[in-house]
């Protein structure tokens, strides 16, 4: 319940205050949003198989982030910025898929 | 997190063995873990919203393409430049009239006078221009076109008009009436002769444009004739009015 409501907020909050992202800190955000996106439906997953614990969540969900965000940058020093955004993102997302998958298997049986 | 939205029918729901235990997830229970994880979504709103909702969507450029970047830039660079010369070209005359030689003073104000005199046509003026003769016998020429065709001479540069036997000036009027067009309120009788002082070969190549002065009277049905010459002259002048 907290986290929809943190949820809104977070939405509210962005469209109605509209802050203005740093622009050094503009390449990580579609990276940050991905993986806290895995971590998300990691945590849905651990949901339904019964064993989520407050405290994984949120430690993969910001390791997850921080990783990502790191990975990002060191791709950005290494000169393979683009490359390394888009590996993390496959990456991620097949992580998120495979979670999907498993929630679906629980929820629908199918 | 609201898995009791997707679960798909309520028989379902009762068979899973889950679906008390989510419902109880649903729960309000603020503990500080659930605060924890609540704060994690708000920021996760706040960073999605962010990266949907662009900020500074009223700027234009965002989205134009890079060519048109390029030409934008390039203009500008050319207006900077251009008026980059023009502050050094004051800049250069305010140093020479402030260094006090009145000689230079009066020569500035006599080359300004003299580029005023032409402009409102109170001095005669001479030089390298073109004569431009329309027969219109069938009185198809309207005001319309003999202001069109003065409009077009002056962009191409031409410094003093002359139509008919008036002056053009700035105030000077075209209009039409039962025995043809009337210049400041005289009447211009066919062929229709105006001379124009400036750079002939420009003049010459603004007319014959297709669609041009030249283009627009022959569609008509008068005749067009334009010739150039080294030195032409215009005699006639207003009078000077001081207001």
């Amino acid at each position: 319940m907290i986290a929809i409501i943190g949820l809104l907020v977070g939405i509210a909050i962005g469209i109605l205050w509209h802050p203005l992202v740093p622009l050094w800190l503009q390449p990580y955000l579609p990276i940050a949003i991905v993986a806290a996106l895995d971590a998300v439906f990691g945590g849905f997953r651990a949901l339904m198989e019964k064993r989520f614990d407050d405290r994984i969540f949120v430690v993969s969900f910001l390791s997850n982030v921080i990783i990502a965000a790191f990975l990002v940058y060191l791709g950005d020093q290494l000169g393979v910025g683009a490359q390394m955004s888009t590996g993390v993102v496959v990456v991620l997302a097949m992580r998120i898929f495979a979670n999907a998958a498993a929630i679906r298997r629980i929820l629908f049986r199918a | 997190m609201d898995p009791h939205g997707e679960t798909p029918a309520t028989s379902e729901e009762a068979a899973q063995p889950s679906s008390a235990a989510l419902l109880a997830q649903l729960a309000f229970r603020p503990s500080r873990p659930h605060l924890f994880i609540g704060l994690l979504f708000l920021i996760l709103g706040l960073l999605v919203t962010l990266a949907i909702v662009r900020p500074g969507t009223e700027e234009p450029w965002r989205n134009a393409r890079t060519e048109d970047l390029v030409q934008i830039l390039d203009d500008l660079g050319a207006r900077q430049d251009r008026l980059e010369a023009e502050s050094i070209r004051l800049a250069g005359l305010q140093r020479d009239l402030e260094a006090g030689s009145t000689v230079e003073a009066v020569a500035e104000a006599q080359r300004r006078l003299a580029a005023l005199q032409v402009l409102t046509g109170t001095t005669p003026v001479s030089g390298p221009g073109l004569t431009i003769s329309i027969a219109d016998p069938k009185g198809v020429v309207d005001a319309a076109v003999l202001l069109d065709a003065v409009q077009e001479l002056r962009d191409a540069g031409a410094e003093a008009i002359q139509a008919g036997s008036n002056r053009v000036v700035v105030n000077t009027w075209f209009a039409d009436s039962d025995t043809g067009v009337l210049v400041d309120g005289q009447p211009v009788t066919s062929p229709i002769r105006l001379i124009a002082i400036g750079d002939p070969d420009t003049m010459g190549a603004a007319l014959s444009i297709p669609g041009g002065l030249a283009d627009s009277v022959r569609t008509r049905g008068a005749d067009f004739e334009a010739s150039a010459a080294q030195s032409l002259s215009i005699s006639v002048t207003v009078p000077e009015t001081t207001n």
